[in-house]
């Protein structure tokens, strides 16, 4: 995958919010819940946004000081994620795109990583106060090894 | 004008009617503003068994609050959690939503007029949020003459209703719910609320209607002043577990005030309807727990109609645990349902149709199972009654 590649979020399967600065998404057709935080929470705001890929790659290397190959690498790392798990979409002819991309906040960089959550029928009987970890539902408490 | 009756801040106290303490604190951390929701917050905190279940109607309220926390800039130990319940109803809400999507599909594709009621307009237009707002179904109405039509659809999509919608309950009923499998629920409605089971109420709602863009596509829901009234007059019933949604609901609506709420309606059809005691008591609690934008003309104009009799009759089982606790409950409770069916008059004009509601209330096979009913609960709740005093 290239960072040339145009994309655009795959609705209405994929719905999303952020959440206090995380990115949660769900993938209805999967029935899969994932969540982000920071770049990439920022990067699906630009896929969102419909930010033109060299655009979004300019503000990571801009924004952070980030060497254009690590910040190309770890963004289309964090895309292929998201089409992997049929999130996004490559752009057709009727997607209109925009080369503005949203300000990068004075967040440190860290590479952005997306946290999938398969068992998502589980996750839903989970009791969110008693039965999870204190960064609370979906997150399961850790166990003693961890 | 004055009432004869209880007034609101008599009835205000009275539990199973209004917020608990604890719902109370909830409300208040939900929907306060600054240090006075902080201070709420933490006097829930000081009183609430973290260790056990909540209260199933403070739960509900959580992820709200959750987001007036987030919105004062308050964090501590329990913020994950909450937020969690938060992802959760969002998470919850956006699969309800999506499996309501083939339903509305067939609805619209069969030429169905479509009202989404209750929590969908609620989160998406009020509230403004999936998250805050949990949900167990989705709400649709359809005109009566298209009930069966939307009720055939369901069944063909899989749903079964709880009570088939045949002559009786969709004389006696404004609603049946629907589930299908996968945690698939859907209310069909063809009257808008259990005390308006009747078609010239309907009208009104439905000319008023404003379009409502749901999942894609372009359907109805209620302007606000009759989604305010809907919202006040179904939530205010005395239960053991007090529902409270409805005063969130409510805040939201009378808060958003992109449409101004017309008063002036909503005053004379409560007063034509029956219904301007629970108005009255609703809207008089907000305006003193919420600081809700009410008119005082409004609530002046609402205290001063005197309740009928029939009115009375209905309070009495609906705003207390009469129909819990007094051995006639059940019978009263079913006497002060009956005025409101349409074609019936008054509650003793017709005795065969009485008795035919009475058979259709309880789940009766016949009219003849009655008075064995009526004396079963009578020995069974004097019974109780006579082992509580002992007790």
């Amino acid at each position: 995958m290239s960072s040339r590649a145009e994309w655009v979020i795959n609705a209405p399967n994929a719905v999303s919010e952020v959440i206090d600065g995380e990115l949660v998404v769900i993938n209805l057709e999967k029935g899969r819940y994932y969540s982000s935080e920071g770049i990439g929470s920022y990067l699906w705001q630009c896929v969102e946004q419909q930010v033109r890929a060299d655009a979004a790659l300019a503000a990571l290397t801009d924004g952070f000081g980030l060497a254009p190959e690590r910040a190309r690498s770890d963004m289309e790392a964090f895309l292929e994620a998201l089409r992997r798990e049929g999130l996004i979409r490559e752009a057709g002819p009727d997607d209109i795109l925009t080369s503005d991309a949203p300000g990068v906040s004075g967040q440190a960089y860290a590479p952005p990583e997306l946290k999938v959550y398969s068992d998502m029928q589980d996750l839903l009987l989970l009791d969110p106060i008693h039965d999870v970890g204190e960064e609370g539902w979906p997150v399961k408490p850790r166990t003693p090894a961890e | 004008m004055g009432r004869t009756g209880p007034r609101a801040p008599h009835d205000a106290d009275r539990h199973g009617l209004f917020p608990s303490r604890e719902q109370s604190l909830v409300l208040r951390g939900a929907l306060g503003d600054g240090p006075d929701a902080l201070r709420a917050y933490e006097a829930w905190l000081a009183m609430v068994d973290m260790s056990r279940d909540f209260d199933r109607e403070v739960f509900r309220l959580i992820p709200l609050l959750y987001e007036n926390l987030r919105r004062l800039g308050h964090q501590d130990a329990l913020t994950g959690r909450l937020k969690g319940t938060y992802r959760l109803a969002w998470a919850k809400n956006h699969r309800l939503f999506d499996g309501t999507r083939p339903v509305l599909d067939r609805f619209l594709a069969a030429g169905l007029r479509v009202m989404a009621l209750k929590g969908a307009p609620l989160a998406l237009c009020y509230y403004g949020n999936l998250g805050v707002r949990p949900m167990s179904d989705v709400d649709f109405a359809v005109p009566g003459d298209q009930a069966e039509a939307a009720s055939q659809i369901l069944a063909e999509l899989g749903y079964r209703p709880w009570r088939t919608l045949d002559g009786d309950v969709k004389r006696f009923r404004h609603a049946v719910g629907f589930k299908a499998p996968g945690q698939k629920e859907v209310d069909l409605h063809w009257h808008m609320l259990v005390d308006l089971c009747d078609d010239t109420a309907d009208d009104v709602f439905w000319q008023t209607a404003q379009p409502f863009r749901f999942l894609g596509r372009d359907i109805l829901a209620p302007d606000p002043s009759r989604l305010l009234l809907l919202t006040i007059i179904h939530g205010l019933r005395w239960n053991p577990e007090p529902p409270v949604r409805w005063i969130p609901d409510a805040v939201m609506i009378l808060r958003h005030g992109r449409q101004p709420i017309d008063w002036d309606w909503l005053v004379g059809f409560a007063t034509e309807r029956h219904l301007t005691y629970r108005l009255h008591l609703g809207l008089a609690y907000l305006t003193r727990q919420f600081a809700a934008d009410v008119p005082p003309s409004a609530l002046a104009r609402l205290a001063g109609v005197q309740p009928t009799l029939r009115e009375r009759l209905e309070l009495r089982t609906l705003l207390k645990p009469l129909r819990y606790e007094s051995a006639m409950g059940p019978l009263l409770d079913a006497l002060a349902e009956f005025p409101r069916l349409p074609g019936i008059g008054g509650p003793f004009r017709t005795a065969g149709a009485f008795t035919h509601f009475l058979r259709f209330h309880w789940g009766l096979s016949g009219r003849r199972e009655i008075p064995r009913r009526v004396l079963q609960g009578l020995r069974r709740r004097t019974t109780a009654g006579a082992a509580g005093a002992r007790n």
